[in-house]
């Protein structure tokens, strides 16, 4: 899957990602330098709680070099801590609104909720994301 | 073994939910909404309660009457009796699949024990009530469950005897019994919503209600239920009358059904054990994060130089951990220059989420362990290096 | 416009639901049906909920 994103268009768009330590059981899912199994240009950085993760940090990934960002809680609902999902997605809301207004396509940061047993909706909810990614061309730096 | 058992079963309960998944969007997951399920049979309880009080007349020869009338004579008295019936028994399948479904998740533990015990003393509240509410028809069924309940009273030491008589109020069934257990079954009740507000009160927005979806089912199913299964009296009760047996209620009186096996007395007393292991099960396995597999990254504390006082932390956090003091002295800070109040992380109710730190826009809030800056290396990180080489 | 419209005739529909229920009930209790007409209430509240899964399902919510 990799090689296939990489070589249709020369530049891997590259992503940073957060995970959520309750969402989808990340065994077997990350290589040792915390990329995703299968596809090296996503990091992905483990968090303790959806709702730990700052605004300000999806920003930073794009505005250094990241094509895209994204967060991936616990199915909604289930939030381990009650409601860090739902908040997360309001923050998300409110980030791709600012964003918007500075020029920055929204669809650069996407939020997903799968559970404990749904790696492979998840991974495939990734590619699909990288997928869109790739036709929005690479990110700004 | 009993912590793989535990694992296994929060592994079950998990995969449960995706097979609810595949039928239902993920937020319409009735097992999401067991607490606000079950306030809702409670509501329908209260509120079909208070109509049966209006015709109940709590005396010997008058109570089973008065339920006949109820059922006969009221309009759709027979219904409102059903769904006060079934409300009670779907109740208890609700708090019930709460209580497992939050012990196989893990959401019990540590700064979360306080909801746990108040959950136990709720399902002892709501068993009492639900009991006694068998015991006010005053058919056959009733008198053999006082006579039950009496002499597995009596057996307990040393003041058996003087609280059986105070369950019926008096040395033996008198007039003034069914009063005293009009208010065993009224006085719990009401007693529930002290008892919520405690089960609430480290909760900042509880789940209280469940989406439309279950609501219009749950009452759809209760009133299929009162026209299909009628609520019905056994016959009455008479004084010296011995009956044989009776039908039970799986949900609230199967501690009788142990009786026929066992002496009364230990029956009580299996109940009383079941729920003191309950009240047990969050100090059960003090296990440290490290033996849970667990990466303990430490309570949320405030950066005293950063903090405006501006209360987002505050209004995110999910456990009322968070509370705003007078600021003792400003800021360092431009933007904490000003500030007049000041965050403190209460540490008894803190989990560790930090969610709070992702409310912050101030950099005025860490988790020790994984702090802001380490994350921004890492993002920058991933996002700029390299094409590693594709696997 | 369209929202308001549609608003008004599921509001209406939903007042002559409620009318039904209601001559149901008085309908059940003149002919000595209480079960009958209380069982079919339940049923319409049953069908009320699949209602609601399935609205979802096509995509119709209350957002935008």
């Amino acid at each position: 899957m990799a090689t296939k994103t990489e070589t249709a268009q020369g530049t891997p768009v590259r992503v940073v990602g957060f995970l959520c330590d309750w969402a989808v059981r990340s065994e077997g899912l990350l290589n040792p330098d915390d990329t995703l199994v299968g596809m090296p240009h996503v990091t992905v950085i483990r968090v303790p709680c959806s709702g730990f993760v700052k605004p300000g940090w999806l920003e930073l990934a794009l505005r250094s070099g990241a094509a895209g960002t994204f967060v991936c809680g616990c199915p909604m609902g289930d939030c381990l801590n009650r409601e860090g999902n739902w908040i997360m997605e309001d923050r998300i809301d409110q980030l791709r609104k600012r964003l918007a207004r500075q020029k920055v396509d929204p669809d650069r940061i996407a939020f997903f909720a799968y559970g404990l047993h749904d790696q492979q909706a998840f991974l495939d909810a990734v590619q699909a994301f990288v997928d869109r990614l790739r036709a929005l061309g690479g990110g700004k730096a | 073994m009993y912590r793989r058992l535990l694992t296994g079963l929060q592994s079950a309960t998990l995969r449960l939910d995706v097979g609810i998944q595949r039928v239902l969007p993920q937020d319409f997951n009735p097992l999401y909404y067991t607490g606000g399920l079950a306030n809702l049979f409670l509501t329908v309880l209260v509120v079909s309660g208070i109509l049966i009080f209006l015709y109940y007349e709590p005396s010997l020869e008058g109570a089973y009457a008065s339920v006949e009338f109820l059922t006969r004579d009221v309009p759709y008295g027979v219904v409102f009796r059903g769904i006060h019936r079934y409300a009670a028994d779907a109740y208890m399948v609700a708090i019930l699949l709460h209580l497992f479904r939050n012990w196989f998740t893990d959401r019990y533990r540590e700064a979360r024990d306080s909801q746990w015990l108040s959950g136990m003393v709720l399902l002892v509240f709501s068993g009492l009530a639900g009991f006694t509410g068998y015991l006010l028809v005053w058919d056959e069924r009733s008198q053999m469950l006082t006579s039950l309940t009496v002499q597995a009273l009596r057996s307990v030491p040393l003041v058996g005897h003087w609280l059986a008589e105070v369950f019926v109020g008096g040395p033996g069934v008198s007039d003034t019994t069914l009063p005293r257990f009009l208010f065993l079954h009224v006085g719990p009740a009401m007693a529930l919503y002290v008892l919520l507000w405690w089960h609430y009160v480290r909760l900042r927005h509880p789940k209280i209600w469940p989406p439309a979806v279950w609501v219009l089912f749950g009452l759809g199913l209760l009133f299929i239920l009162a026209s299909v299964l009628p609520a019905t009296s056994g016959r009455p009760a008479q004084p010296g009358a011995s009956p044989e047996g009776f039908p039970v209620d799986w949900f609230y009186l199967w501690p009788y059904v142990l009786a026929r096996w066992m002496a009364p007395g230990w029956a009580l007393a299996l109940v009383v054990a079941l729920l003191a292991y309950g009240m047990v099960i969050p100090y059960t396995l003090r296990e440290t994060p490290e033996e849970r597999g667990l990466r303990a990254l430490g309570q949320a504390v405030v950066v005293d130089e950063n903090c405006t006082g501006c209360e987002l932390c505050y209004y995110d956090c999910p456990y009322n951990a968070i509370y705003m003091v007078p600021s003792p002295a400003p800021g360092k800070s431009r933007a904490a220059a000003n500030r007049k109040l000041l965050a403190v992380v209460v540490d008894s109710r803190c989990v560790e989420c930090g969610i709070c730190i992702g409310a912050c826009p101030f950099e005025a809030l860490e988790l020790p362990r994984m702090l802001d800056r380490d994350v921004q290396q890492r993002i920058q990180r991933g996002a700029q290096a390299p094409a590693a080489a594709a696997t | 416009m369209r929202g308001a419209a549609s608003a008004l005739a599921l509001a209406g529909f939903l007042a002559v639901l409620a009318l039904v229920c209601v001559a149901a009930m008085v309908y059940g209790e003149w002919f000595d049906r209480r079960l009958l007409s209380s069982g079919a209430l339940g049923v319409l509240l049953v069908l009320y909920a699949a209602i609601v899964v399935l609205f979802r399902k096509a995509g119709i919510t209350a957002e935008e």
